[in-house]
């Protein structure tokens, strides 16, 4: 087997609107090789494959393919240059049949015609070189999520793929579709074919692939032989060691327990299951983390929790009630407070000015609305007590909400979800996308609401954030709790080992 | 306050109707073109629209009346983010049931308790018929653009059936169809003598303020603006946003029932098959002209008012087709949704005016580079 570079990318760099999604980048493919691209959520592995693929232009750096320097403006630049994607939201037209989606786009035809015969001869040609098997005459709704992979890696090739791109293609897969993905996997390459595979899951990573590449915030920290390498290691490169945040905070003193789940199930939108047999304890007064890679069953977790998402089987009790038939509304009335991972789309609403965002917990409190007319002062002096006491900088609270950053619009929600008195507050992703100081302010705020006895569970995919913070920490890997620790001494390496489903630690019971 | 910081303060306001401004100017300065290419008189339709404001202002307000109610009709569901494109089903259902009424209980009440009952039954029709879709939608998710739609056909056609079979008045044959008149002391009393013109003009300002009243000062006006704007966060912060959509609903069809009583007891007095000149549509267009804004619509639905009754006195004392007038209203359209799209496209232009900069200053500093 040669091992020449097909692609080089050099120096890449990407930014968006002051995240720094790629620095400084390199990455080399080599012909026949299968190259694992792998890194937490954010850490710019799909933004450096977009680039390759001419979704997005680098704002420095260079790529070469074959040899010579290359621009790559649109996936179409991307195809004639033999790179294909297949992205994690298959683009497939449902009613159509396997085969008409295939040529979609690149139909052969005779004198006006398609020219399905032609075609079809075509595509059996390249599904008996790699052992992709598919009806070709079926329609795309008829068929599985694995099958319409199989579609968009046929669709791939047929257009002249020789790097072949698949974003976190396990992700929508059953154990045993995951297999037969890869003996396919490792047919193309032995055909010659290159093969990045992006994933967070080192198992995988170990099985299917030679070279990997490990990024981390941005940048590369790691280019490692698969065979030179082990999960450990490549975990320590995902998850780093720099530990940012160093919070300040004493010993915790729970005490009677506020929400319980108790073998809970769900499903996820698409249909699969995302929580498995749950089990969660939060006490009064302690900080429960929930670690993992995401999209492992946080933000079902969190949903149901709240009351978003009804659930399958399982209890969930909040200070001894059972909670599950409750409303949203009537399990923020019992003292549930929710601080939303998506803030644009769940914590705020854009259109309405600072206080509107405000009072939305409160305005049917006596003296925010007397017989169903708003107050206007009322509300006023109450927004203006909240701005100050959570040191909000805004001009006036008839803004516009989205006339704030996001460091004071998460403050806002802060404020808001704290002023209720909950008993339990949700944190999800409490302090993404906030600058630093924000982030001082709002650990300290949670720090000093856990001291007053509200048990809170805090969702995060920022690591240092779940270690600096929290007294005990589950870890959910798939919809599991795979892990279930106390946080003294805590191994790093070992949490991230968890994580990526590596391990499994469980103790029997929780202290 | 100075004049500045009260300007500053407003500066939104200003902006915003001179925008509505421009755009009614725009739309009546093209049609005034189409006019004269057509061969007609331009000034003809300022003509009209000047008899509609002087001599017959009557006929301009017995048109901004049902164009007021029909425009909150749109305005406050729309509020809610929910497009109720059946006013014209519930005001025909409205109209057919408050003239059963008058024609049924006449003779066995005072004639003041039997319009009010015909008002109130007027409105239940419309609520109900609106009740349907609001079902619909809360408990399936089925968008109610297409179900309203629809629902009008429905409710167009059983009211033919009702004008034809068991509320067909004497005298009337196949083409004009209608019910027999109502008495004359179950009319409306009329506000402008001679005219059309009747109280449901003000009825149409004073539920205008409520409507106002009810948005911008109480909690259903805020929990509305919430699902509105955004119905994942209202749901987030446990508002009952079925409950508030199902209510905007009923509002919308209580004053398409609303319109449909006034227009049978103030201006026809008998119910004539297929009367509604499509006043449900033209609401949307009165609502879309007012941003939704409930005190804008008042005014909103005074200029369609005038437009239609300009463009009807145009057509009586000229040869001018009175579809002159559904042109202004579809240029009305044009222009105002013109406007919300040059609003992205600035941005687009902004660009390519700093790109063409870029290339102009790359252009002359490279050339003065090679002069030097």
């Amino acid at each position: 087997m040669t091992h020449e570079v097909v692609v080089k990318m050099q120096g890449i760099r990407k930014v968006f609107a002051r995240v720094v999604a790629n620095n400084n980048v390199d990455l080399e493919i080599r012909r026949g090789e299968v190259h694992g691209l792998i890194g937490e959520n954010g850490a710019g592995k799909s933004t450096l494959m977009n680039i390759l693929y001419g979704l997005h232009q680098p704002d420095e750096g260079s790529i070469e393919v074959d040899g010579n320097p290359v621009e790559i403006k649109s996936p179409l630049d991307a195809i004639k240059l033999g790179i294909g994607m297949v992205h994690q939201h298959f683009m497939l037209v449902r009613s159509m049949t396997v085969l008409e989606n295939i040529i979609l786009g690149n139909t052969p035809t005779k004198g006006g015609f398609i020219d399905k015969a032609k075609a079809k001869q075509k595509i059996e040609k390249i599904m008996d070189m790699y052992g992709l098997k598919i009806d070709l005459d079926s329609r795309v709704y008829q068929i599985s999520v694995g099958q319409m992979q199989r579609v968009e890696i046929i669709k791939a090739i047929y257009r002249g793929a020789k790097v072949l791109i698949l974003d976190e293609p396990t992700a929508v897969l059953t154990p045993l579709e995951i297999d037969e993905l890869f003996v396919v996997i490792k047919e193309m390459a032995k055909q010659g074919c290159s093969i990045v595979f992006i994933t967070h899951k080192l198992k995988e990573v170990m099985a299917v692939t030679d070279n990997i590449t490990v990024m981390r915030r941005g940048v590369v920290t790691g280019f490692v032989k698969a065979e030179d390498t082990n999960t450990r290691q490549l975990a320590s490169m995902m998850v780093g060691r720099d530990v940012v945040f160093q919070v300040e905070k004493t010993e915790a003193t729970p005490e009677n327990v506020v929400l319980e789940l108790v073998n809970v199930n769900a499903i996820n939108d698409r249909g699969l299951k995302c929580l498995k047999d749950v089990n969660i304890e939060i006490r009064k007064g302690e900080i429960v983390g929930i670690a993992g890679v995401e999209g492992n069953g946080q933000t079902e977790l969190i949903e149901v929790i709240t009351g978003m998402r009804p659930f399958q089987d399982g209890r969930i009790r909040l200070v001894g009630k059972d909670i599950k038939s409750l409303s949203i509304r009537e399990r923020r009335d019992l003292g549930i407070s929710h601080i939303p991972e998506d803030r644009l789309v769940i914590g705020v609403s854009k259109d309405c000015s600072i206080e509107e965002n405000l009072i939305v917990l409160r305005y049917r409190d006596r003296d925010i609305s007397i017989n169903n007319f708003m107050q206007r002062k009322t509300i006023e002096d109450y927004c203006w007590n909240l701005i100050d006491r959570f040191d909000i900088k805004v001009a006036s609270g008839k803004d516009p909400i989205t006339f704030l950053s996001g460091g004071n619009m998460q403050k806002v929600i802060i404020a808001r979800e704290l002023d209720a008195n909950p008993t339990l507050l949700v944190a999800g992703q409490p302090t993404r996308g906030v600058d630093v100081g924000a982030i001082e302010f709002i650990h300290t705020q949670l720090i000093a609401m856990r001291d007053e006895g509200v048990g809170i569970l805090l969702v995060s995919s920022e690591i240092d954030e779940i270690l600096s913070l929290s007294d005990r920490i589950y870890v959910l890997y798939e919809g599991e709790i795979a892990g279930n620790l106390v946080n003294e001494n805590i191994n790093e390496v070992e949490l991230g080992l968890i994580m990526t489903g590596s391990i499994q630690k469980v103790a029997g019971t929780s202290p | 306050m100075n004049l500045k910081k009260l300007f500053t303060s407003y500066r939104g306001l200003f902006s915003s109707i001179t925008q509505k401004l421009v755009i009614v100017v725009v739309a009546l300065g093209i049609i005034m073109l189409i006019l004269g290419i057509a061969g007609y008189d331009p000034l003809f339709l300022l003509q009209g629209l000047g008899r509609g404001l002087n001599k017959d202002i009557g006929g301009t307000i017995r048109w901004t009346a049902p164009l007021i109610l029909c425009g909150l009709a749109i305005a406050i569901p729309l509020k809610a983010g929910v497009f109720n494109m059946g006013v014209d089903g519930q005001l025909y259902l409205g109209a057919i049931t408050s003239t059963a009424i008058g024609l049924l209980l006449f003779g066995k009440l005072a004639p003041i308790l039997i319009i009010f009952i015909a008002i109130i039954g007027g409105m239940l029709a419309g609520m109900i018929w609106a009740l349907i879709p609001g079902l619909f939608r809360v408990l399936w998710g089925t968008d109610e653009v297409i179900t309203t739609l629809l629902m009008n056909y429905v409710a167009l056609l059983a009211t033919d059936f009702l004008v034809l079979g068991p509320l067909r008045g004497e005298g009337a044959t196949g083409t004009t169809y209608s019910t027999n008149s109502l008495d004359p002391s179950l009319w409306l009393p009329r506000i402008i003598p001679r005219t059309s013109t009747n109280i449901g003009f003000i009825f149409a300002i004073i539920l205008a303020i409520i409507a106002a009243i009810v948005l911008y000062k109480t909690t259903l006006g805020y929990e509305i603006k919430l699902v509105g704007t955004n119905s994942i966060f209202a749901r987030y912060a446990g508002i009952r946003s079925k409950k508030v959509i199902i209510l905007t609903f009923l509002i919308s069809g209580a004053m398409a029932g609303l319109t449909g009583a006034i227009e049978i007891f103030g201006v026809h007095h008998r119910f004539p098959g297929r009367f509604n000149p499509g006043l449900g549509f033209d609401g949307v267009v009165v609502s879309l002209l007012a941003s939704n804004n409930p005190i804008a619509v008042m005014f909103s639905g005074f200029l369609f008012g005038l437009l239609r009754n300009g463009a009807m006195n145009m057509e009586r004392v000229t040869e001018i087709p009175r579809s002159m007038s559904d042109i202004v209203q579809a240029f009305i359209i044009m222009t105002a949704t013109a406007t919300f799209a040059t609003y992205r496209l600035k941005g687009k232009f902004r660009e390519i005016f700093r790109k063409l900069k870029k290339y102009l200053h790359y252009k002359t500093t490279s050339s003065s580079s090679e002069e030097a």
